[in-house]
């Protein structure tokens, strides 16, 4: 099967490059046994690789619940369940909380809600519609950025427009790509902040150039991209998006003085408002929302005189409605869900039920989901021998996958005073990324990065490389060897980078026969897909150690195989 | 063990094969040729050391605040500070908020222009005074030169996606504007010139993680952090078998992500043995850097400098840099951290490189030239507390090979709508990355001959070399 052209070529929709369209690419050899509706998990190992992309690591009562009820009706079951908060649980620290707190009630919940799909999906959610607390203005606002993942939750099977809207009035987002406060002042020489109309443009919505369905780049007549907006379009959603600021924050009076205007904190936590002037003075302009006519993306038209609310509910309308929408998120899903490089018709597919539930409805992520996760080429492509088929795990998830398949705990008698758990506090210092902690609107993983080397030789992307350095995979090796050792020099204890311990008994039951420990670890770890060499391998490495040695040769076990290169990829 | 030792030459053989895909034959005794007759044949700028190191402003620093007009009523609008402040209003430097008065007290001087350094950069204005600091204005990517009339007459010739962050961070790292090529001009010059070093570590080293710029066709980054480089470190292992095992289960990797994954961590492991090794033996820098991000990164580049007799390197490339620049929001209140952090580490290095000149020997400060790099400079309007995506703008090259203490290229008009102004003080670049590029890439030696294949688009511009190296 040949996919790597068709590939490239949907890549280079975010490559932004101009690329010759390719002739369509037939589904080939794709063998569609079932619609995916009546699927069901034919063994063990089929229902782990789809809990693996599904959930923050496939437990065997997770296994077994999926092999019971089938893909289909398991994802309607957690889809059923109400969210598992975030900000309940930080607010429940009393005073004492700021971001670490918040990343030990994401560590918990990512490991411990029932709600594992919404919890992933959210996760997911949280790189396209990025924020971050490495920002200056949300370092100091644990509470309102839990309270923004909740929204992720809260949306995480609803529709893509009223997410995009709730995110759009966040105090949080507002801040981060700063359309709080943006206004238009002759006098001062000040003009609408330009930054989320660029970015909700260029990475929440529709990208830099027009798309076919299935992800390709749309070609004008001499062959080059179209782009979907210019400067022009920019300036002028900018100006759409003027006007609003904290709820509340003209002090109930209905007009909003200057010193309310600029009144630095008010509710973190209530979507923002306009601030509306209606008894004007001097020291400020007549209106804080700009209401000239605008023409935004697609030369729609924003009549003269509307208000704030009025031409957001248009702009977000007509960004939600653009035909690119579909594709560019389902590219995105995809990626993080699935597989690096997916193809044409998949993506196609996706964007089709983006565009339409089969009800009528546009938008409709819960269908979204489904269409992601319950693709052929996502249940199949394993066995189909595809081989860009998979992707690099995220280093976060690798991590989480292996403590909820061991059941960790957090340390009961943990001393927030007295420790440092320092995978939980930074993460990215140990696995390249942190929940809402990028370094910048663009993610850790661009969609179209690809490492030199012989994945960019075959036309492909490896959004993930783009974290993976010589720095990272070492360190996260070493986490794994200290977590796993600490136990072993220090019985009882807990490892100090994470404060979860797994359980292994069931392990050290079997320590004395080094086969059927590295069998029932590659079982636990793999469902058996590990290389025959690869096993012999850590056969003899745990025979290299004494028999008597139990813990040391569990601790072992689980370091070769949960840092060999078959745990590093999902397939 | 018999598995793990067939393994560890599968890995080694896998990685020579990866190596050898990438880097042609330059291992082995043909390498050693051709880095000899390389050697031979580059002439004078062919000995000793040299290095180039590349501090990335991610986000698009506001550069029109770092060289900042400090007189008034000059009558030259593109050194009068009153022209400045009616463009800039509340982002001026020297702007009082709580009067609404600008005054340029506090601006810092540089010695024999009519501009000034922003007040928290104390430490450049030291280098600049002293020679070796120079600006280079209004710098930005194009693919030929443009005019005002020209941009809105829908005539230019521009860069795709112009004031997009993503697009302009990577074309400046490229040094190739519409080039679809992901290869950066750190990658194409070490493919010329990484054969003068001894086998070891890429010419390349990255302590700010992946980029584009040191991506070459045969030469790829290499990244430390801000401790070294980090090895696999399998606990208490006195025979070694553990790690023997490790890495032969690198080796095993079936899959193209899994083999990937495997060639990097190969390749940190190989890299820390050596380079770990020397970092070990060093004598430690007394000069203290300051305890932020870009600060230890910096730290960490001039104690690899210190090694490199060590490790046998003639030529090599670094990469630093941190995020936060994009200031679209409380500019005022973030800048100065923002500036004062690059001013401190960037003088700390200065004094490292001055620290690590050995007597009656090659000054290595000589030999160390650090240049900032930025996707764009800001709109000079303000948007109420900040500033949104511009074009061009200032950069700053230092080291004792500088031509420092003077002003290179031409300052834009500073009125908005002026001339050079496409919109809200979006300044139209009059100097190409490319030629910011290549006067740093023939310092570094490459030569002219080759300026055309490094930078294809070099030809374009009026001049290659714009005089800032010695």
């Amino acid at each position: 099967m040949k996919w790597n052209l068709p590939t490239r070529w949907i890549v280079s929709a975010l490559l932004l490059t101009s690329t010759v369209a390719s002739a369509q690419i037939s589904p080939g050899d794709l063998v569609f046994r079932q619609t995916f509706e009546a699927r069901s998990a034919d063994n063990n190992a089929d229902a782990h690789a789809f809990l693996q992309r599904a959930t923050f690591g496939a437990t065997n009562s997770d296994i077994a619940t999926v092999r019971n009820l089938g893909f289909s009706r398991w994802m309607d079951q957690q889809m059923a369940l109400p969210p598992t908060l975030h900000q309940p649980r930080l607010a429940a620290f009393g005073t004492e909380y700021g971001q670490n707190e918040r990343q030990r009630v994401w560590w918990d919940l990512a490991l411990n809600a029932e709600d594992q799909l919404r919890q992933r999906m959210a996760f997911a959610l949280s790189q396209i519609l990025v924020v971050s607390d490495v920002n200056g203005d949300l370092e100091g606002q644990p509470l309102a950025l839990a309270a923004y993942y909740d929204l992720l939750l809260q949306n995480a099977f609803g529709n893509y427009r009223d997410l995009l809207e709730q995110v759009t009035l966040t105090p949080v987002m507002g801040h981060y790509l700063s359309m709080f406060r943006s206004t238009r002042d002759p006098v001062a020489g000040i003009e609408p902040d330009e930054n989320y109309a660029r970015e909700i443009m260029q990475l929440f919505s529709i990208g830099l150039v027009e798309l076919n369905l299935d992800g390709s780049v749309r070609l004008d007549g001499q062959n080059q991209p179209i782009p979907t907006y210019n400067q022009g379009h920019i300036v002028a959603l900018a100006e759409a998006f003027t006007g609003w600021n904290f709820a509340g924050a003209d002090g109930g009076d209905g007009d909003c003085e200057p010193w309310e205007w600029r009144w630095p904190e008010w509710n973190w936590l209530a979507p923002m408002e306009p601030c509306i002037v209606t008894r004007p003075n001097q020291d400020q302009p007549a209106n804080y929302h700009v209401t000239s006519e605008k023409i935004i993306v697609g030369d729609v038209l924003l009549p003269a005189g509307q208000t704030a609310e009025q031409d957001l509910q248009q702009a977000v309308d007509t960004l939600f409605n653009h035909p690119n929408v579909g594709p560019f998120l389902a590219l995105r899903l995809i990626q993080r869900f699935v597989t690096s490089n997916p193809s044409p018709d998949y993506v196609a597919r996706v964007a089709s039920t983006f565009n339409n539930n089969g009800s009528g409805v546009r938008g409709d992520l819960g269908a979204v989901l489904k269409a992601v996760l319950l693709d052929n080429e996502a249940l199949d492509g394993y066995q189909m021998g595809i081989a860009e088929y998979g992707k690099l795990r995220e280093p976060l998830l690798q991590f989480m996958h292996f403590l909820r398949t061991y059941d960790a705990q957090f340390n009961p008698g943990f001393d927030p005073n007295n420790s440092w758990p320092g995978a939980i506090y930074r993460p990215e210092g140990y696995f390249g990324q942190g929940a809402l902690r990028s370094p910048s609107v663009f993610n850790f993983f661009k969609p179209d990065y690809t490492p030199p080397g012989a994945i960019e030789t075959q036309g492909l992307v490896a959004p993930e490389f783009q974290v993976a350095t010589e720095t990272q995979v070492t360190t996260m090796a070493n986490l794994y060897r200290s977590v796993l050792m600490q136990p072993v020099w220090s019985p009882g204890s807990y490892p100090w980078e994470t404060h979860y311990r797994i359980n292994i008994n069931r392990l050290l039951s079997m320590a004395d026969d080094a086969t059927a420990l590295t069998d029932q670890v590659i079982d636990d770890l793999l469902k058996g897909r590990m290389d025959p060499l690869a096993r012999q391998l850590v056969i003899d490495g745990i025979n290299d150690i004494r028999v008597q040695d139990s813990d040391l040769r569990v601790a072992m076990a689980l370091y070769y195989v949960v840092t060999s290169p078959q745990s590093m990829v999902q397939r | 063990m018999k598995a793990t030792k067939n393994g560890l030459s599968r890995r080694r053989f896998l990685q020579a094969a990866a190596l050898s895909a990438v880097s042609g034959s330059m291992l082995g005794t043909t390498g050693l040729l051709q880095r000899a007759q390389a050697a031979a044949t580059l002439g004078t700028k062919g000995s000793g050391y040299r290095a180039l190191v590349c501090i990335l402003l991610e986000g698009g620093a506001d550069s029109y605040n770092m060289l900042v007009p400090r007189l008034a009523g000059t009558g030259n609008p593109a050194t009068d500070y009153n022209v400045y402040t009616q463009t800039r209003q509340n982002m001026a430097v020297g702007y009082n908020e709580q009067n609404g008065t600008w005054n340029p007290g506090s601006i810092l001087t540089l010695n024999g222009t009519d501009m000034g350094l922003n007040p928290d950069m104390p430490g450049m204005q030291s280098l600049f005074n002293s020679n070796r600091l120079a600006v280079v204005a209004n710098v930005g990517s194009m693919i030929e030169p443009v005019t005002k009339s020209q941009i809105l007459g829908g005539s230019a010739n521009l860069p795709p996606q112009l004031f997009s962050h993503s697009d302009q961070s990577v074309q400046w790292q490229k040094a190739h504007s519409d080039s679809v090529e992901n290869r950066g001009w750190f990658g194409r010059v070490a493919d010329l010139l990484s054969s003068m070093n001894a086998p070891g570590p890429s010419m390349n080293i990255s302590v700010i993680g992946n980029n584009v710029i040191q991506v070459g066709q045969s030469v790829f980054p290499y990244s430390i952090g801000t401790d070294g480089p980090v090895g696999i470190d399998t606990g208490w292992d006195p025979d070694g078998n553990r790690l023997a095992t490790v890495e032969a289960l690198m080796a095993t990797a079936d899959n193209i992500y899994a083999s990937e994954h495997a060639v990097i961590k190969g390749r940190a492991q190989d890299n820390f043995e050596m380079i770990n090794a020397a970092l070990d033996a060093a004598t430690p820098l007394a000069t203290v850097f300051p305890d932020t991000w870009l600060g230890q990164q910096l730290h960490m580049v001039a104690r690899m400098i210190g090694i490199r007799s060590a490790l046998g390197v003639s030529r090599q490339t670094f990469v630093v840099g941190n995020w936060g620049w994009d200031t679209h929001d409380g500019q005022n209140a973030n800048l100065p951290g923002l500036l004062q952090d690059l001013d401190g580490a960037a003088a700390a290095f200065d004094a490292a490189l001055q620290e690590l000149n050995a007597p009656g020997q090659n000054n290595v400060s000589s030999n160390v030239t650090t240049f900032t790099q930025t996707e764009f400079s800001r709109t000079l309007n303000s948007n109420g507390n900040g500033t949104d995506h511009g074009w061009g703008g200032h950069q700053f090259v230092m080291g004792d090979a500088v031509a420092g203490g003077q002003i290179y290229g031409t300052l834009p008009d500073l009125t908005l709508e002026g001339p050079d102004d496409i919109d809200r003080g979006r300044i139209v670049p009059t100097l190409s990355v490319e030629q910011y590029a290549a006067t740093l890439a023939s310092w570094l030696g490459v030569q002219s001959g080759d300026l055309a294949n490094v930078f294809p688009n070099l030809g374009n511009f009026s001049s290659s070399d714009l005089g800032f190296m010695v």
